[in-house]
């Protein structure tokens, strides 16, 4: 790269196309310019590459950088902010992160999940219980909560880059953040757990009471059936009885009739009579 | 409330008033730093690095007014610590290497066809005819086209003589006029 310093008309050539000159100066430049065609070109090529790079879009947001204070500051705009890194986490898309914020916002609904000031901390809860408290400590006015104090008593590993400093650089932030979702994430998770043991739980019982009505039942039918074949039996026994004595009256009633009585030697005399017609 | 009154109250341990002067300069100094390395991590890790060192040498600054300059001047040492650290672990950017207007950049011809078909915006455009400035060269033209600094502040931001500043411009200018007629680019294509 030449480092050659311009000769002074380039100087001042260079010094107006930035309007750094005096008003003296200025109407001695604009003067030469005029009685010099060179100058002139060259004026008027700068004149274009400043035309052409002031296309350039300089609304190019800063990704932010965080001092804490312990006061809280009004948010900044503009896609630096928690929902960009939001958006981030749940993919680029609008929809998904309205989705992902939806069901965020539903599983923790249903889950009763909250986050609350208690006793100059800040505690997190499932359903009704009574909060843990997990950050600060009684002192009036309650101070600001220490997120890495949060974090850390919630076991999450976290050292600041600006350990001791009263700032939060990019790398903390990414590191609280990705600590903070990953607590959510096992929050989530045990909440879920839960659920599970919950229903487990009932499937279980639902399990025994159908297995109890169903081995009730078939007692019941088991009794029924056995009930049946004792009447059954009692039946039969009764009437091999009943047929036991109809045998034997039988038997006796055959033993009064005379030898030749009817029952001995019918057929034959019918026969005769058949043949004698 | 000005910049010399912010760092004043900074000094005097109000976290507000330095936190105003991030609010009022990060996006400045982000996008000065992007333009001059190229690449938006390492941008992001030398703003973040630039702002704990003005925080922690806040009390070495002299003349709050020059509060900006500073900032950017500290910033810039950092991208040149960047530069160097990649030469020396032999990437391909460092500042005394960064890509010139012809050898490293895309061959001509592709570049105008994907231009053609509309595949490259301005802004597409503009980016690369900027990496196409040597680097010292680019510093300056950003700082005084794009962030108000006149050259005797660059100057100081780049330590080195405003009529130094003032033929890195030059050049600067010039090198993208022989960009775009590489590129065969006009004017209209900017409007």
């Amino acid at each position: 790269m030449s480092d050659d310093v311009l000769d002074p008309r380039m100087q001042k050539l260079v010094a107006a196309l930035y309007g750094e000159l005096s008003g003296e100066e200025e109407a001695e430049f604009q003067e030469l310019l005029a009685s010099d065609p060179a100058l002139r070109a060259e004026w008027e090529e700068l004149q274009a590459s400043r035309f052409v790079l002031a296309s350039l879009d300089t609304e190019e947001a800063s990704p932010g950088f965080v001092f804490l204070t312990g006061e809280s500051r009004p948010p900044r705009p503009g896609p630096a902010g928690f929902a960009a890194r939001v958006r981030r986490w749940f993919g680029a898309g609008p929809a998904w992160g309205l989705a992902a914020a939806a069901v965020a916002v539903a599983v923790l609904g249903l889950a009763d999940f909250r986050i609350q000031r208690v006793d100059g901390g800040v505690a997190f809860r499932f359903g009704g219980s009574r909060p843990t408290e997990v950050a600060g400590t009684q002192t009036s006015p309650p101070p600001a909560a220490n997120l890495g104090d949060v974090l850390a008593q919630e076991g999450a590993q976290v050292t600041p880059v600006s350990a001791g400093a009263p700032y939060l650089t990019r790398t903390d932030m990414d590191d609280y953040e990705s600590q903070v979702l990953k607590l959510m994430r096992a929050m989530l998770d045990d909440y879920q757990n839960y659920r599970d043991q919950e229903l487990a739980g009932v499937i279980r019982a639902l399990h025994s009471d159908v297995s109890q009505r169903q081995d009730d039942a078939y007692d019941d039918l088991r009794g029924r059936i056995e009930a049946l074949n004792m009447g059954l039996h009692a039946e039969q026994t009764e009437s091999d009885l009943r047929y036991q004595n109809l045998v034997k009256n039988g038997a006796h009633r055959l033993d009064d009739a005379p030898p030749n009585g009817p029952g001995t030697n019918d057929q034959p005399k019918n026969d005769q009579q058949k043949d004698n017609r | 409330m000005s910049d010399a009154e912010l760092v004043d109250l900074s000094r005097g341990g109000n976290m507000d008033a330095f936190n105003l002067l991030t609010d009022r300069w990060e996006d400045s100094l982000y996008r000065f730093v992007r333009r001059t390395l190229g690449n938006e991590d390492d941008a992001r890790d030398v703003c973040q690095e630039s702002w704990i060192k003005a925080y922690q040498n806040l009390p070495r600054l002299r003349d709050g007014a020059k509060f900006k300059s500073w900032l950017h001047h500290i910033a810039l040492n950092q991208c040149r610590d960047r530069f160097r650290a990649a030469k020396t672990r032999g990437d391909s950017v460092a500042l005394e290497d960064a890509p010139r207007d012809s050898d490293e950049m895309r061959a001509g011809g592709a570049w105008i066809a994907d231009h053609a078909a509309g595949r490259g915006s301005v802004q597409g455009l503009l980016g690369e005819i900027l990496d196409g400035i040597p680097v010292e060269q680019r510093t300056c033209l950003l700082l005084r086209e794009y962030h108000g600094f006149n050259s005797e502040e660059i100057a100081e931001i780049t330590g080195v003589p405003a009529a130094t500043v003032r033929t890195r411009i030059f050049y600067g200018l010039k090198t993208v006029r022989k960009v775009m007629a590489r590129r065969g680019l006009s004017d209209l294509d900017f409007n």
